[in-house]
């Protein structure tokens, strides 16, 4: 088995451990406490900041882009999630439209 | 109340539709990455099937093609996918033990996903309670598929796509949760969704590893806390005289 194959392997693993021990620990906790709706909060702070980072310091492909592009693609669309009640759909969607736009541009 | 091979089918229903099609998207830039590396098809499929967690699978790749050690891989990967842990403790609750798939619940947990996970939390109702972990079943089958596809895709047409398109359906995954997220109408939880916003960029400077776990924590503590408090510190209809 080469390298890469093993830290597969073991990754997958590693990865499981975390839904698997969510699995366990959820069975213990009251699902109308006060901890279930701060885990709730954790995991929703959490995937915002992952979000927030992805779009700050991108990895992989999307750090060849620049920072203004993702910027103002995003602005673009919360103007318009805003101006439209908070719809989501639309935001997302001028926002990519604008992102592509800007790399057209940019690649003119 | 349907029996546990309906409830699935109505999840893969409802899975016709865009969620699946943002992990595609996320998957289809992964494959092109992969096939970038030299990493074959059948380990890309079984990162993207078997983490299925894209910042840990990016973050395995990125560590293997750098000479990282395994320990560094292993941790690398643990720390970009322990959002999991909270995740799973805030879904499980919304399913019935009576259910009968519900046994098999460390088996069909691996199909959680953002997508799924957001789907299922913000849309609770989208099921009978006594249904909803065969829905869930369904409707995380149908994301893991897109995945496996937007993979192979991505695998195959690494450089077909014009560069500008390939970048835009990386972007669109982020920027879909992000607005999906500020959707919540729950006080604390866009409370904490706003602080993690400022605070994962600025941790990640601290430590790419530890940063994110320690965001989510504070954020979602604090959005909590001020929360709680706030609504504390409202008078009551019967203090107002």
């Amino acid at each position: 088995m080469d390298s890469l194959a093993l830290a597969l392997v073991l990754c997958i693993l590693v990865t499981y451990l975390w839904r698997g021990a969510g699995v366990a620990l959820a069975q213990r906790i009251d699902p109308a406490g006060a901890v279930f709706e701060w885990i709730g909060c954790v995991a929703y702070g959490l995937l915002a900041g992952l979000m927030a980072r992805v779009m700050i310091f991108p990895v992989g492909l999307l750090a060849e882009t620049s920072l203004i592009t993702r910027g103002i693609a995003m602005v673009a669309g919360f103007l318009v999630f805003y101006w439209l009640n908070r719809h989501f759909a639309a935001g997302t969607l001028v926002a990519i439209v604008v992102f592509y736009g800007l790399l057209q541009m940019a690649s003119l | 109340m349907l029996n546990s091979r309906q409830s699935v089918l109505s999840g893969m229903r409802a899975g016709l539709s865009l969620p699946p099609f943002m992990v595609f998207s996320a998957m289809l830039g992964f494959g092109s990455l992969a096939k970038s590396q030299d990493v074959s098809l059948l380990l890309t499929l079984l990162s993207a099937g078997g983490i299925y967690g894209m910042p840990g699978q990016v973050a395995m790749l990125e560590i293997y093609a750098t000479g990282g050690t395994l320990l560094a891989i292993l941790t690398g990967v643990a720390m970009a996918n322990m959002r999991f842990l909270p995740m799973t403790i805030a879904m499980m609750p919304l399913y019935d033990e009576r259910e009968p798939l519900y046994r098999w619940r460390y088996l069909f947990v691996h199909l959680m996903s953002i997508n799924s996970w957001t789907y299922m939390l913000q849309k609770p109702d989208c099921a009978h309670p006594l249904n909803r972990f065969g829905f869930f079943v369904g409707f995380g089958t149908m994301c893991i598929a897109g995945g496996l596809a937007g993979a192979t895709l991505g695998w195959f047409a690494a450089g077909s796509f014009s560069n500008e398109i390939t970048l835009t359906l990386i972007f669109l995954n982020p920027a879909y949760f992000i607005f999906l997220f500020c959707t919540n109408r729950k006080a604390n939880i866009l409370c904490s969704i706003a602080i993690g916003a400022v605070l994962g960029p600025l941790f990640y400077l601290w430590s790419p590893d530890w940063g994110l776990p320690f965001c989510g924590l504070v954020a979602g503590t604090a959005g909590f806390w001020f929360c709680r408090r706030a609504n504390t510190q409202q008078p009551s209809p019967g203090d107002r005289g």
